[in-house]
């Protein structure tokens, strides 16, 4: 019981770090209704800005004093242009486009802070008192102790200001119900802003005060979100004591796993204590968390209600796809090499985006965990080839049915939560299954990437070494590129399908309203379920085709961030459509996207995370239903507009009034019915 | 929609984009540099090595007279790359090498100016040994810079130019995996000084120079009895992909050799390590052994180490975490640990060796990069592929010729270790070497050799499995 004391304690630097970033994002949610994905980033440009000052590079040294002050000052104009720039317009835009407008800034302020100051770690003066004092027999750091109390005594004042003042009570009047506060004479969307400012500030001053306990990089303070969401989670982004309550817990817990691997009983793998243990428990309580209070999550009450964006029925389906048949074919044979990759990889990532036009387009669940489950099946796939022999095609099958169960099973835990909430109790897992699974030695791919062993058929060569080389002989072969246009046409005939099937209709009920979908006879559970089954399957057949075409799966590619990313794009390209999935396979990471940029354009390396990063955030705030979505939206009304034209005319010539415009009784838009 | 309010954000996009501009023109180390950013990056500080100074050898001279004529001996680095006195010529087709290196991105290189070590290494074979054959060496480069998938691009390119028979890589993690897939079929061989990536030790068509880990690791029980003298051990290490291998074979060494040792994993994400040091009694051991570990991990075990007041006489790292690099987030200087190196450490002396290395720095302006492991490690990588080019000759290089030259290959090797050997282990037939040199960093870019080069122990080398060994 003692090591137990004594290792919490020495987790209370880690802790603190964890807490204050947590208490910033119940901030942001309690006034703004959003998840802030950036809210490490805004510690780490303040902590950054903060160094800048005081160690003279930008020609002019600050004493301490002007530098906090200064640093204070870069905090707050973070929080206005999030504000303005995101927040504000995104008012009424799904909580998901919020989310991904956050993203947009982490990857913008990231690239921003690589391409300043570079990628070498940066060693920030101390500004709280060194040395460390023993307490328990636990060496515990003055700056450390210090920290905590600050971030207790931060968390201590939320709570009271919320609770007694009256700025409190409105923003939590805000909270419960945007439209009547306003009726009372609040002001929500200036509740909102002091609440980011105030968020912003709390973060950008952690990373300033924290700095020198760790190293400044682009990385450490940004990723700090991914823990802090999950005490946010356990506060139900709601109560900054809990927040701060498990941000010191989550900091002990990982420490006293330290002392815990030394014991001889610890599970080992390769003869080493296991890792990941600490994100796998941390999963496991967020999951039962969740569900023991799922139903109790608050939503906000918004000003509009906010919907995900609209869910065409796709149109003549099979002539889109024999033409896309046709082109793609021509395309794998004649484009050069380099182009060739790009289009294969691109289509990959319309597969896995596919995935989230399922779960989250059409049933409005957000699930961070699609990318992990698609690199799942390729570990699977890699051991079955490796252990037991298996090859094409029983490797892929029973990879993609064993990712479909592993998501059905993410899908019974999290049954009760959604929305956001469920985005982190995913992100969770995904976290898990990369620390536990994917590296882990035995079971993931240990000392190496896992090995993939190209297809073949009855002696036939189907993988990207095959023959037959295209028209420029060059590596990889378009056969490869052939069996992954089929699967990408085949799953975007699913989905569109699916769409118009009764199950489709039954998941838009879900999307729209559970409780009205429950009463009209929907089984709701059952639902979620089959969507997030079929959601798996699909990311369970991008992450095979993933494989065969990279030639081997590793975990650094199955990230937190990175399964964000895949998410933005899906959002950005439109998560509601297939047409916006195959968008958002172009903006895929080596994509068509990034070839024409980085080869036609010149935008290569940070700057190309920087345009990244820009261009999510302006597509977010100037098309919140992303590009299909909104290209949609113009087409259809411009096609208003000419209607009413020729009912003016019609109606000047004499025509019999009240006739109807003939695009709006004939034409084939008809079939464009928009539910919700 | 208000144009207002479109005109507002747009503004406040505009303004952001502005700032992140102004930022980026005030940074004093941006590395987007396609080139492969400044040498200079890694020269910030004074850089006298031991015995540093300017070299007493002249090496123009030295080399335009050529040596002993010995091909492969280390007297005279034209000898050690078969070459002839003189210039390449550069009106012959030059032979071309695929060069990858992890820089210009978000991807934190451990070695981001090992493109500029690698091309200075070139320019030396071209200007003073006479190239390859008279054909002059020629480096084509490709740079992973943001993530895991643009290895394959960097591969299709290699694969396309009918004159790259062989790649090189300098310090490449992300990507590795992805080239080394889609090279496979071709059978093109890769010849790296270092392995970053830890499945490139299990390729057959991999030639990693210097010691690739674990096999370092091996050497580091006979520093614990030897020259440590220690009795209990504690030990770190990151529980990432490669590390857990690295560890374990650390902790088998010190066993071996009868130290109590007692080992924890931490979270590479952690930003506090002061509990993994503690659980795994650094305070009580006269040995602490840091394994691997990113800049940010190191620096967070030397935070630890100082709360904990553990001497940094009782430490051991590897050179991860002594780059020229990190000296900033160190706070201005590497700690004052014992390193082990998988070099012989001869480019810091004033060894013969040391002193043509010196001169070869000299010649291209570059001998404040003396202390720096990148620039040694590439020059001895390069001289190597030079020699093993010019074994095969200019006519006959392909990638089956160039494979068979290097397995045959028995050292010594040029900066490095004796009696390299590839295949010598079969756990890891790409790895050509076994064991390290030990030194202490005394401060100010200053090194004391602890040793001389520690294989590992022929005890080791037989449970390992190790050719040749009786």
């Amino acid at each position: 019981m003692k090591e137990i004391l004594q290792f919490s304690l020495l987790g209370l630097g880690e802790g603190s770090l964890i807490a204050g970033v947590a208490i910033a994002l119940v901030l942001f949610y309690r006034g703004s209704g959003v998840i802030n994905l950036a809210t490490g980033a805004i510690a780490m440009i303040t902590g950054y800005s903060y160094w800048a000052l005081t160690t003279g590079q930008f020609g002019f040294t600050f004493s301490t004093g002007p530098a906090l002050v200064t640093a204070f000052l870069v905090a707050v104009a973070q929080g206005l242009i999030m504000e303005f720039g995101a927040f504000r317009p995104l008012r009424a835009a799904p909580p998901l486009a919020k989310l991904i407008a956050t993203l947009g800034f982490f990857l913008f302020a990231q690239a921003a802070v690589l391409l300043a100051f570079g990628p070498d770690d940066k060693s920030e003066p101390a500004i709280l008192p060194q040395g460390a004092v023993t307490i328990f027999g636990a060496p515990v750091g003055y700056d450390q102790l210090i920290l905590a109390g600050i971030v207790i005594v931060v968390a201590a004042a939320l709570t009271a200001v919320y609770r007694w003042t009256g700025f409190g009570i409105r923003t939590r009047a805000s909270a419960e119900n945007e439209v009547s506060a306003m009726y009372v004479g609040l002001f929500p969307q200036t509740l909102s802003l002091i609440n980011t400012l105030m968020g912003s500030v709390i973060a950008g001053m952690l990373g300033v005060l924290a700095a020198p306990l760790v190293t400044l990089n682009s990385t450490t303070f940004p990723l700090l979100v991914v823990p802090a969401l999950a005490a946010a989670l356990f506060a139900r982004f709601t109560s900054f004591g809990i927040a701060c309550a498990v941000g010191l817990a989550l900091g002990a817990m990982q420490n006293v796993i330290y002392y815990l691997s030394t014991l001889s009983w610890f599970p080992t793998s390769n003869d080493t204590a296991i890792g990941g243990v600490n994100d796998l428990v941390i999963f496991l309580l967020i999951v039962l968390a969740m569900f023991w209070m799922g139903g109790k999550l608050p939503g906000r009450g918004d000003l509009v209600e906010q919907r995900l964006p609209e869910v065409p029925k796709a149109i003549n389906i099979g002539r889109w796809a024999l033409i896309a048949l046709a082109v793609g074919v021509v395309a794998l044979t004649v484009f050069p090499y380099g182009l060739r990759q790009a289009l294969m990889t691109s289509m990959i990532g319309a597969v896995l985006a596919l995935s989230l036009v399922v779960i989250t387009g059409f049933v409005g669940q957000v699930s961070v965990v699609q990318l992990a489950l698609s690199g799942g099946c390729g570990f699977v796939m890699s051991h079955l080839m490796v252990k037991a022999g298996l090859g094409f095609p029983l490797a892929p099958i029973i990879g993609v049915l064993f990712t479909t169960v592993l998501g059905i099973l993410i899908a019974v835990g999290a049954l009760r939560v959604r929305g956001v909430q469920l985005a982190v109790v995913t992100l969770a897992a995904a976290v898990a299954m990369t620390s536990f699974w994917f590296i882990n030695p035995d079971i993931g791919a240990g000392l190496s990437g896992a090995p993939i062993d190209q297809p073949s058929l009855f002696g036939i060569n189907l993988g990207n070494d095959a023959a037959f080389r295209g028209l420029d002989g060059e590596l990889p072969s378009p056969i490869l590129g052939y069996g992954i246009l089929s699967v990408t046409i085949i799953a975007c005939l699913f989905v569109a399908n699916l769409r118009r099937s009764g199950l489709g209709q039954r998941m838009l009920a879900v999307r729209s309203n559970e409780r009205a979908a429950a009463a009209v006879g929907i089984n709701v559970a059952r639902t979620k379920i089959a969507a997030f089954g079929m959601s798996s399957f699909i990311a369970g057949v991008a992450g095979a085709m993933y494989a065969y075409n990279f030639g081997s799966v590793s975990a650094i590619r199955f990230s937190a961030i990175t399964a964000f990313t895949v998410i933005a794009f899906a959002y950005v390209g439109g998560i509601t459509m297939v047409t916006g999935a195959l968008i958002a396979g172009i903006y895929a990471t080596s994509g068509l996207g990034d070839y024409v940029t980085q080869n036609w354009i010149g935008i290569s390396g940070v700057w190309l995370l920087l345009f990244g990063g820009w261009a999510v955030l302006s597509t977010v705030v100037f098309m919140p239903e992303g590009i299909a979505g909104g290209l949609r939206k113009k087409r259809l009304a411009k096609e208003r507009a000419r209607a009413m034209a020729a009912t003016d005319v019609a109606a000047s010539a004499g025509s019999r009034p009240g006739a109807p415009a003939p695009a709006l009784v004939t034409g084939h838009r008809n079939e464009e019915r928009i539910e919700r | 929609m208000k144009a207002s309010s479109v005109g507002s954000r747009l503004l406040l996009l505009a303004l952001a984009c502005l700032g992140a501009a102004v930022l980026a023109a005030c940074g004093s180390d941006s590395s987007d540099d396609a080139s492969g950013g400044s040498g200079g990056g890694s020269t910030t500080k004074t850089t006298e090595a031991s015995g540093g100074g300017s070299a007493d050898v002249d090496g123009e001279a030295l080399w335009a007279k050529g040596g002993s004529g010995e091909c492969g001996s280390i007297e005279n680095f034209v000898d050690y790359i078969c070459g002839k006195p003189g210039e390449a010529d550069p009106s012959k087709p030059p032979v071309k090498i695929g060069w990858v290196n992890n820089q210009g991105g978000s991807i934190v290189s451990l070695g981001p100016q090992a493109t500029d070590a690698a091309q200075m290494a070139v320019d030396w074979v071209n200007k003073y040994g006479g190239g390859i054959g008279g054909h002059k060496l020629e480096l084509v480069p490709c740079y992973v810079k943001n993530s895991e998938e643009e290895g394959k691009a960097c591969a299709d390119k290699f694969l396309a130019d009918k004159d790259i028979h062989m790649i090189s890589y300098g310090s490449v993690g992300p990507g590795a995996n992805t080239i080394n897939a889609a090279i496979k079929s071709s059978g093109v061989p890769v010849i790296e000084g270092f392995a970053i990536n830890a499945s490139d030790t299990q390729s057959n068509q991999h030639f990693i120079l210097f010691t690739a880990s674990p096999f370092d690791y091996y050497a580091w029980g006979t520093l614990g009895r030897d020259i440590m003298k220690a009795k209990k051990a504690a030990m770190v290490y990151p529980q990432g992909t490669g590390f857990q291998n690295s560890a374990k074979a650390a902790e088998t060494a010190i066993r071996e050799v009868g130290i109590p040792i007692k080992s924890v994993g931490y979270d590479p994400d952690s930003t506090n390590l002061v509990g993994a040091l503690v659980a795994a009694g650094a305070q009580q051991a006269d040995m602490v052994v840091n394994v691997g570990g990113t800049p940010a991990t190191c620096v967070a075990i030397d935070k630890g180490l100082r709360q904990l007041k553990v001497s940094e006489e009782k430490v051991v790292g590897d050179f991860s975490c002594a780059l020229e690099s990190e000296k900033e987030a160190y706070g201005g200087d590497i700690p004052n640990w014992i390193f082990g190196q998988a070099q012989s450490g001869d480019g810091l002396t004033d060894s013969p060796t040391g002193k043509q290395y010196l001169a070869a720095l000299e010649a291209f302006g570059a001998e404040k990069n003396r202390p720096d492991v990148w620039y040694s490690g590439m020059f001895g990588t390069m001289l190597t592929i030079a020699q093993t080019l010019n074994k095969v000759g200019p006519d006959k290089i392909s990638p089956d010729t160039i494979k068979a030259q290097i397995k045959k290959w028995r050292g010594p090797l040029l900066l490095g270790q004796p009696e390299p050997y590839c295949g010598k282990y079969p756990s890891a037939p790409a790895n050509c070497g076994g064991g390290d040199r030990f030194f202490r960093y005394e401060g100010e870019n200053k090194w004391t050799p602890l040793s001389e080069w520690s294989d590992v122990p022929i005890e080791l080398q037989k449970k390992l499995n190790a050719k040749g060994v009786e």
